[in-house]
């Protein structure tokens, strides 16, 4: 229901400060994200930089068309879902939602291990305390405390800027990688391509930016500043992303070094911080890691409880919302359950959560393009036809590669 | 009445049979004529026709079961258009959110009731529960025989037609008088708390239901969130009209709220002398005493009687925040002191009330700021405290009121959790 609207506010504290667009790209670049564009620099090298500037314009075209749609009609993206399509597709993107965001939280706490074990200690002891702590702290309302800590520490991610440049890389050889294509046909490539468009445009974006521009009160007046907010926190997140690949493929990518272990990829830090490197790679993971356990469950519980109509809300008890919270602890448990798995290959799973963003995506997209191009709903506000070519060759990219995987795979 | 309720999700996707078996297309909704009890369905509409223009009246329907049978041929139907008191179903109601009166909760409706009777198909309840979800993703079948395994049952959650006030979806916002009707049985303080739970369109949907003054009531009571929201959505000279309702402090609070170009257009659009108290109090700074005082309080002039002044109480009283504080002012608006009404009343009708007040007057300047006013509340427990200018003149009180909504402000921002749960049950 609409209430919770209200109480989607919740999630994004300096909604009153930054608008929808910026907080969003700040909880873009979360654990799985951090990883996946470490990979990618470290494996490849330069070689995946070319798909950043493409993902950045698609990326802002569709935050731009989401926000547009939460100004236009003042409702929620699973609201929005439902009310134009019936129980049976929402229950169908309500599946597709809750799985990549499980997968979602299980590459989170995957981050948490792996940072913790950069401190030593052992994922049995570490997750299990992290995975009570979010939950204690949510139910007992001290989720903004954690969300403040997040926000402030996201600036962390700016150190890998300055590490890009101390690490003196052949800057023209980054030009010309972020521009010339370089396409591979082996799956791992494959794989981190998928991954690096599902990390950037993720289906959870998309539920959580709408409801922070309806939460906001936004308007169709207000949207061309709203614009500029998508634009901005797109920025945010190329840039955070292109550094960390440019960091990485300039530190690991020349010794061979293959990212296994979160350890690993902290190296890339070493240019800026020495022998503190690790110390600082970790507190910055595991914080991204830390909120994003507590925003992914939560904000599943979120769309899910305004698609079906049931109470919802952090300021509501137990008894009132009882689905809503257990949604939360059933994603969030689970989720740390499969961490716990021993030997599970940390780092891999935090990447393939995001492949499974990026196949998953599509999903999301079609039905956004049928709602943002409802006269009805949108009046003159429906995309424009350069919007539409763009979503839509997203998401045809997006389902070819899946479909080359899975040929490649058999 | 529920005897032989048929679900609307079971209709929705049937084929339409005309008179010779022709399949004409699948019933993709239902209209109604919008009735206070009983809702009759007064025709279909196919999915072939995408605009959803040509009702095929209900009178050419000759069953439903197990298809749609119409009786006369294609050729000689007469698709009418859709009247305005006519509602599609599906379009308007299925999926979307409604109030309930009786529960004052909003819920979404999962499925419609219909019922025949006298061979006329009318609306008699809607599904707002879990069964009514899990007959739309065709389950309902299995979870009841699993409940059943299990030795419970599947309850229905069904709410009558009656209980029911309906708002529309984004596309069709229905301006129904019965749900005026039923939005305007329900306490504002109650209809502010479930305004919080609705979107946008159908916050301005329940303001343009109400009256002016029941509307600036449900406003008052609002969070300060939703009152902005509201104001900004309504079309400004509704707004406006809202706005002149409301207690003048009330009504700036919510201006603040605004960017300063909405809320000077709203002013001058408001009466002359409404838009002029509350451009008064905006002066103020929100955390101040003057930002804080209501503008209704009761003064009384330093020359008259007890017996005048009761006179006088008459005339004002229905307005004022509080009646047990009656400040004495002199020729130049000048605070002399306050009488109790206790005071008033057992004092002898001809003496003048410069006799009987209290001189000892406890008041706060208008750019001290609340907590203080606050403070005096509590160390001299009153009622309420005045608002004074440099030169000693009465502007305004700040109330116990105030003093409730600044602690809460001061603890949390919001009601205590269990507070905001409670709802006047509504009457019969």
């Amino acid at each position: 229901m609409r209430w919770l609207r209200r109480r989607w506010a919740g999630l994004a504290l300096f909604l009153s400060v930054a608008g929808p667009g910026i907080i969003t790209a700040s909880v873009d670049n979360d654990a799985n994200g951090i990883a996946t564009y470490s990979i990618a620099g470290a494996h490849y090298g330069y070689a995946l930089l070319w798909t950043l500037p493409l993902a950045t314009i698609a990326l802002i075209v569709i935050q731009e068309m989401n926000a547009r749609m939460g100004a236009v009609t003042g409702l929620g993206l699973a609201d929005l879902i439902r009310e134009q399509f019936g129980v049976r597709t929402t229950a169908a993107i309500m599946g597709v939602l809750l799985l990549a965001n499980w997968a979602n939280t299980i590459g989170d706490f995957a981050g948490v291990a792996g940072s913790l074990e950069i401190f030593h200690l052992p994922r049995l002891i570490g997750v299990p305390i992290v995975a009570v702590a979010v939950g204690v702290l949510v139910f007992r309302g001290g989720y903004r405390l954690i969300e403040r800590i997040f926000l402030v520490a996201s600036a962390l991610f700016i150190l890998y800027a300055i590490s890009a440049v101390l690490a003196k890389p052949q800057w023209g050889t980054v030009l010309r990688a972020a521009v010339v294509p370089s396409l591979r046909l082996d799956s791992g490539y494959i794989v981190l391509l998928i991954a690096l468009i599902g990390t950037t445009i993720a289906p959870w974006m998309q539920f959580y930016q709408q409801a922070a521009v309806v939460d906001k009160g936004l308007t169709a007046e207000d949207l061309r500043l709203e614009r500029w907010d998508v634009i901005l926190g797109a920025f945010v997140t190329a840039l955070v992303a292109g550094s960390i690949i440019i960091a990485t493929a300039a530190t690991l990518f020349p010794h061979g070094i293959q990212v296994q272990r979160a350890e690993d990829a902290a190296r890339a830090l070493a240019p800026l911080a020495g022998t503190y490197a690790s110390l600082l790679f970790a507190l910055g993971l595991l914080n991204a890691a830390i909120f994003s356990v507590a925003i992914i469950p939560l904000s599943s519980a979120y769309a899910i409880c305004e698609a079906f109509g049931w109470e919802a809300g952090l300021d509501r008890t137990v008894a009132e919302a009882p689905v809503f919270y257990g949604l939360f602890l059933a994603v969030l448990v689970t989720s740390a359950l499969v961490v716990l798995w021993p030997g599970l290959p940390l780092v891999r799973v935090m990447v393939a959560s995001q492949a499974l963003n990026g196949i998953l995506l599509p999903a999301v997209l079609v039905i956004m393009l049928r709602l943002v191009n409802d006269r009805r709903l949108m009046g003159r506000k429906v995309n424009s036809s350069g919007a539409n070519a763009v979503a839509v060759a997203t998401s045809a990219i997006l389902i070819l590669l899946t479909l080359v995987l899975l040929v490649k795979s058999l | 009445m529920y005897v032989t309720s048929l679900p609307f999700s079971r209709l929705l996707g049937r084929q339409v049979l005309d008179a010779s078996g022709f399949a004409l297309g699948r019933l993709a909704d239902l209209a109604a004529e919008v009735h206070l009890t009983r809702p009759r369905i007064v025709g279909l509409l196919l999915d072939v026709d995408r605009p959803r223009v040509a009702l095929i009246p209900w009178s050419t329907v000759r069953s439903i079961d197990p298809v749609v049978t119409l009786e006369k041929d294609r050729a000689a139907l007469q698709p009418r258009p859709l009247q305005p008191d006519e509602i599609p179903l599906r379009e308007a109601l299925l999926d979307k959110q409604v109030v309930d009166i009786r529960g004052l909760r909003v819920v979404k409706v999962n499925d419609l009731f219909l019922s025949s009777s006298n061979g006329e198909l009318f609306l008699t309840g809607v599904d707002v529960g879990a069964t009514g979800l899990l007959r739309r993703l065709g389950a309902e079948q299995p979870v009841r025989w699993l409940f059943g395994r299990m030795g419970r049952s599947l309850t229905d959650h069904a709410l009558p037609w009656t209980y029911v006030a309906a708002l529309g979806g984004p596309v069709t916002p229905l301006k129904l008088s019965i749900s005026r009707e039923r939005l305007q049985a329900i306490h504002p303080a109650d209809l502010a708390e479930l305004l919080e739970e609705m979107d946008r369109e159908e916050r301005v949907e329940v303001m343009s239901a109400l009256s002016h003054e029941d509307a600036a009531e449900v406003l008052e009571a609002a969070e300060p969130e939703v009152q902005a929201n509201i104001v900004r959505s309504l079309p400004a000279d509704r707004a406006s009209d809202i706005l002149e309702e409301m207690e003048a402090d009330v009504a700036a609070d919510v201006l603040g709220e605004l960017p300063q170009e909405t809320a000077s257009e709203l002013i001058v659009r408001m009466e002359p002398e409404a838009g002029a108290e509350v451009t008064r109090l905006m002066a103020y700074p929100p955390n101040s005493a003057g930002g804080r005082m209501a503008l209704n309080f009761i003064a009384i002039p330093d020359t008259c009687t007890a017996e005048q002044t009761i006179a006088r109480l008459r005339g004002l009283a229905p307005d004022a925040e509080t009646i047990y504080y009656l400040y004495v002012t002199d020729a130049a608006g000048r605070l002399v002191g306050v009488l109790s009404l206790r005071g008033l009343l057992i004092a002898d009708p001809k003496t003048l009330v410069a006799q009987i007040m209290t001189r000892d007057v406890v008041g706060v300047r208008a750019d001290e700021s609340d907590e203080a006013a606050v403070a005096a509340l509590m160390k001299y427990d009153l009622l309420a405290v005045p608002v004074l200018d440099a030169d000693q003149r009465l502007l305004g009180i700040v109330t116990v009121d105030d003093l409730m909504d600044l602690m809460v402000e001061r603890v949390g921002g919001r009601t205590p959790r269990r507070l905001d749960r409670i709802r006047r049950v509504a009457k019969e």
